[in-house]
């Protein structure tokens, strides 16, 4: 039980508090059919990070976010500028610059051999979940223990305060958000200022992108942006049900891809653990597999006239 | 320096010259293909294609190394890269068309899912402990450094065939990108078409996975098409550019990457076609943003000094500040706001011309309609002297156009 | 501050007052110079070909859409001050209407300004979009996923929602684009209940030949302004010709511009 606090209980704690706010988010994405934009932001997280670390010279936390920050920032930016003054569709305006701000990192990263210090692309996609090891959490009394505490890995704390935060915005902006991804249009004409809730959300987003990097990388970001939400569209027609189907999709994902990645190779006899990263995405694409399958309400209504 | 220009003109040796051809060649059917693509509106699904790789490279990976002790053979490797990606396809295809989820939703969950997976599978074979694993995760982000010649051969004759195929199919996919429904009353299969386009693009990403590696692929088919658009409305025209973006962005990137060792081939051909579009982006004189930004300037102060010098002309009170500041400029009212002898003879010359543009409008209504003026160009400019004389007359006469 | 038009007290009680409105995509004007004042209580149409600039016209006075020179009074203020003044109803096609809400959801929107971010919709708020789906005959369906509607229904939906914002000026884009000839009849139903309690309503409106029962007031658009004023001294023949050139027949003007007791004897 020792091994599970000091092994297990961070990353597990982390990878669900991702996954929840990640999902939370998703479910505004995939109504505005903007759900790309996730996948967008967590790309540019390594250029953003990987700049700041050759400016600096150091890893630090907060180094980092900026940097990732500012990546995001400018790639929104440039999305936008390529779609308004050129003229290009969006997805595709989105694909040019977020490929081509990735390859800016990859080189970056090459370039300067910056792969000594654990930055690297792999680690980039799929994080480092497992390394997140609490040692002072040795005993169920350590939970109680300041000075244990004080020795939980920051990312921990970092996660949590993002994901309050964003849960803190959707409470907050929840009439805005609804109504401006149902109908912009009515929204600027009432005042909900849609324009600066669509950025706001994107800031969200870019945050929880960030945050989550360091620890589970971007592509159970992408996948958690996406996929809960997604399935939690095909089981209601009611928003607010979707919002709490998408957050226990996301906890089964988290949790289940976690315990299969650490135990699961053990069960059939195998002495190895798997990405809990990858477990979680596929865990979760699953899930909408199964949703897309069976889920009440997955196909379009398609508005047929009932007697009026 | 040195280096750059020997590989420049393929003469750093037989390997080099052999990889520059063959991402030339890749880049062109990229840029091809990525047209249609464009145009047709789903320029993401490359994203989904490229990312479903991983699952499929990775499991081809255990087989040939759980069958024959060597994973890395090359045309293996590309098979199951195209099964699952064709798997991640297929995917996107029913997730869009049978549930009420939209085509972004479909490539987003579907990329994310199948790396995810691909993942797992890596952290599997790195369990596994077999040998040749450690080119693998180079398939992320492309290297050249240590292709061996018959690969590079292969991806070049693969590339080149793509290119031929894609060259003879143009104006089949062109029609289906213009107007799918047209095509489909004329009898042109347009769901087989779609899938063929799609087949292609899907073998372009597998032929460029070891070249610029399975996330930066997506940029060979999505940004030279889009800096293609900068110079052409017509459309075969645009995938002229975008192969000729490709070819030069395939060339500039694998011979700067010769220039130092380790330096990774992808991000440079991805860096090199960015540089082009960004160029495009500006310069472009149709649809760059300097001369739009130009032309729209001149257009908005030309609408204003004309409402400008109307309200003169009517003796109404002019409140817009930047149309005061453009009669000003052209010294057509004083600091004061009080017109000068110039303004109001230009006052006198644009009510002037309203009105003959707007006796022209409701005697000839029909032409007017499709004259597409505004009545900011000189009307004299428009209209043939003659009919400039007949103006002249009835406005001049009232009593005879009351007739 | 600088000198206005308010001074003017036409302007200053119009509900609407557009002087000088350019709106361009590019260097491709979409209207040009449009000069449009709507009197209070009043019932009107903006009428013009595709393409003519209509439902620009009222994005660009709502500031939806950015304009390139001109100025937009509501009651002789700019609209950001008077926006609670204004009810907009967007062409039906332009949103999603497969987003997951009940009919009651989305007429409950037009509450928005009457409900802070941590007030609940209370039981009264409820009651009042319920009573504004009933002035539509929607009752019935409060429950109902808008998916699952007509493209009638959805436009009395629309109709209910501005409703519910108890506007003085209600702004319609399209309201009898592809709907039943019955959901027509209760639209204009409650466009002229309206305007009976002395609300204004200003429609971009395609069907020339219902212009003459249903508005009191038109603005006949085609890029410019051709022609603005009451129903029967500005939609003539002459209007018509010059704003649709020809797009249309002399025989199908003749036939609009007949006064519909012509038409009703026919």
């Amino acid at each position: 039980m020792a091994d599970f606090l000091m092994l297990s209980l961070v990353p597990l704690v982390v990878a669900v508090t991702i996954s929840l706010t990640c999902a939370l988010l998703g479910n505004f994405l995939v109504l505005r059919r903007q759900s790309l934009i996730g996948d967008a932001i967590s790309h540019v997280a390594l250029p953003g990070i990987v700049a700041s670390f050759l400016i600096t010279g150091t890893l630090a936390a907060s180094a980092m976010m900026i940097g990732a920050g500012v990546a995001a920032l400018v790639t929104v930016a440039m999305i936008e500028l390529i779609k308004h003054l050129g003229r290009v569709e969006s997805s595709a305006a989105m694909g040019v610059v977020f490929t081509a701000i990735f390859a800016l990192g990859v080189l970056m990263l090459e370039w300067n051999d910056a792969s000594g210090v654990h930055l690297d692309v792999e680690h980039a996609l799929y994080g480092n979940l497992e390394s997140l090891i609490w040692f002072e959490g040795v005993h169920w009394s350590s939970l109680f223990d300041p000075k244990a505490l004080a020795d939980l890995p920051p990312q921990l704390a970092r996660v949590a305060w993002v994901g309050l935060m964003v849960l803190t915005f959707v409470v907050v902006a929840w009439r805005p958000l609804v109504v401006g991804s149902f109908d912009s249009a009515f929204a600027a004409s009432i005042q909900a200022r849609p324009v600066l809730t669509d950025l706001l959300l994107v800031i969200m987003v870019a945050i929880t992108a960030i945050a989550a990097f360091d620890a589970v990388g971007s592509i159970i970001v992408i996948a958690m942006f996406i996929c809960p939400a997604a399935a939690a569209r095909l089981m209601t027609n009611h928003l607010g049900k979707q919002v709490a189907w998408s957050q226990v999709f996301a906890l089964i994902s988290a949790v289940l891809g976690y315990v299969l990645a650490g135990y699961g190779p053990g069960w059939i006899g195998f002495e190895a653990s798997l990405s809990a990263a990858g477990m979680i995405a596929s865990l979760t694409g699953l899930i909408l597999l199964l949703a897309c399958l069976f889920g009440p309400h997955r196909r379009r209504d398609g508005g047929q006239p009932a007697s009026a | 320096m040195d280096v750059w220009l020997r590989a420049l003109t393929f003469s750093a040796g037989y390997n080099t010259s052999l990889v520059t051809l063959g991402a030339m060649l890749l880049g062109a059917s990229a840029g091809m293909i990525g047209s249609f693509i464009l145009l047709r509106k789903r320029s993401l699904v490359s994203d989904a294609i490229s990312h479903a790789t991983l699952p499929g490279l990775m499991l081809a990976f255990i087989v040939m190394a759980a069958l024959f002790d060597n994973g890395r053979w090359l045309p293996g490797l590309m098979i199951g890269a195209g099964l699952s990606a064709a798997f991640g396809l297929w995917g996107v295809q029913n997730i869009s068309e049978r549930t009420r989820l939209g085509e972004d939703a479909a490539i987003g969950a579907v990329l994310s899912t199948l790396f995810g997976l691909g993942v797992v599978l890596i952290t599997a074979i790195q369990a596994m402990n077999t040998g040749g694993q450690a080119g693998l995760t180079d398939y992320l982000v492309g290297s050249t450094a240590g292709m061996l010649s018959g690969e590079a051969q292969l991806i070049g004759v693969c590339a080149l065939v793509l290119l031929i195929a894609i060259f003879m199919l143009r104006r089949q996919f062109l029609l289906v990108c213009f107007d799918a429904e047209y095509a489909t009353t004329n009898g042109i299969p347009v769901q087989r078409i779609d899938t063929l386009m799609l087949m292609l693009l899907l073998a372009v990403t597998v032929i460029g996975l070891k070249v610029t590696g399975l996330i930066l692929i997506v940029a060979l088919t999505i940004i030279p098409p889009v800096t293609g658009r900068f110079w052409t409305d017509r459309p075969l025209q645009m995938v002229a550019i975008a192969a000729i973006c490709g070819v030069l962005a395939g060339y500039l990137g694998v011979t700067l990457s010769s220039v130092r060792t380790g330096l990774p081939t992808g991000p440079l051909i991805v860096l090199s076609t960015f540089a082009l579009f960004a160029l495009s982006l500006l310069i472009s004189p149709r649809r760059g943003i300097i001369a739009m930004l130009v032309a729209h300037y001149r257009f908005k102060t030309r609408v204003h000094l004309r409402q400008g010098l109307l309200a003169m002309a009517r003796r109404e009170a002019i409140y817009d500040t930047l149309t005061l500041r453009v009669l000003r400029r052209h010294d057509f009212i004083r600091r004061d706001h009080v017109p000068t002898p110039a303004g109001l003879a230009a006052a006198r010359d644009a009510e002037h011309e309203e009105q003959l543009w707007s006796l022209y409008r409701s005697l000839y209504p029909d032409e007017a309609a499709h004259l597409d003026h505004l009545g900011l160009e000189p009307i004299s400019d428009c209209l043939p002297p003659d009919m400039m004389m007949l103006l002249e007359l009835r406005l001049h006469s009232p009593l005879r156009s009351a007739s | 501050m600088k000198a206005s038009r308010i001074e003017d007290p036409v302007i200053a009680e119009s509900p609407l007052a557009i002087h000088g409105l350019t709106v361009s995509y590019g260097q491709k004007p979409v209207i040009y110079s449009v000069d449009f004042v709507i009197p209070p209580g009043s019932l009107s149409a903006i009428v013009g070909p595709n393409g003519a600039g209509k439902s620009t016209l009222l994005k660009a006075a709502l500031g939806i859409k950015r304009r390139l020179s001109g100025e937009v009074l509501v009651y002789g203020e700019p609209y950001a001050k008077q926006s609670h003044h204004v009810a907009y109803v967007p062409q039906r096609s332009s949103v999603d209407w497969d987003f997951p809400a009940t009919v009651l959801d989305v007429v409950v929107m037009g509450l928005f300004r009457d409900l802070r971010w941590w007030q609940l919709t209370r039981r009264r708020h409820r009651d009042k979009a319920m009573e504004c789906l009933s002035r539509v005959g929607m009752e019935s369906f409060a429950k109902r996923q808008i998916g699952q509607l007509s493209g009638g229904q959805q436009q009395r939906v629309f109709l209910a929602r501005a409703l519910a914002q108890s506007a003085d000026l209600t702004i319609l884009d399209e309201p009898f684009a592809g709907v039943d000839a019955a959901t027509e009849k209760a639209i204009v139903e409650v466009l002229k209940a309206l305007k009976q309690q002395g609300k204004t309503l200003l429609c971009v409106h395609h069907d020339l030949s219902t212009v003459r029962d249903y508005f009191d007031h038109v603005l006949l658009l085609n890029v410019r302004r051709i022609a603005a004023g009451p129903v029967d001294d500005m939609f003539t023949e002459a209007t018509l010709q010059e704003t649709y050139g020809g797009r249309l027949s002399p025989l199908q003007i003749e036939r609009i511009v007949a006064p519909s007791s012509a038409t009703q004897e026919a």
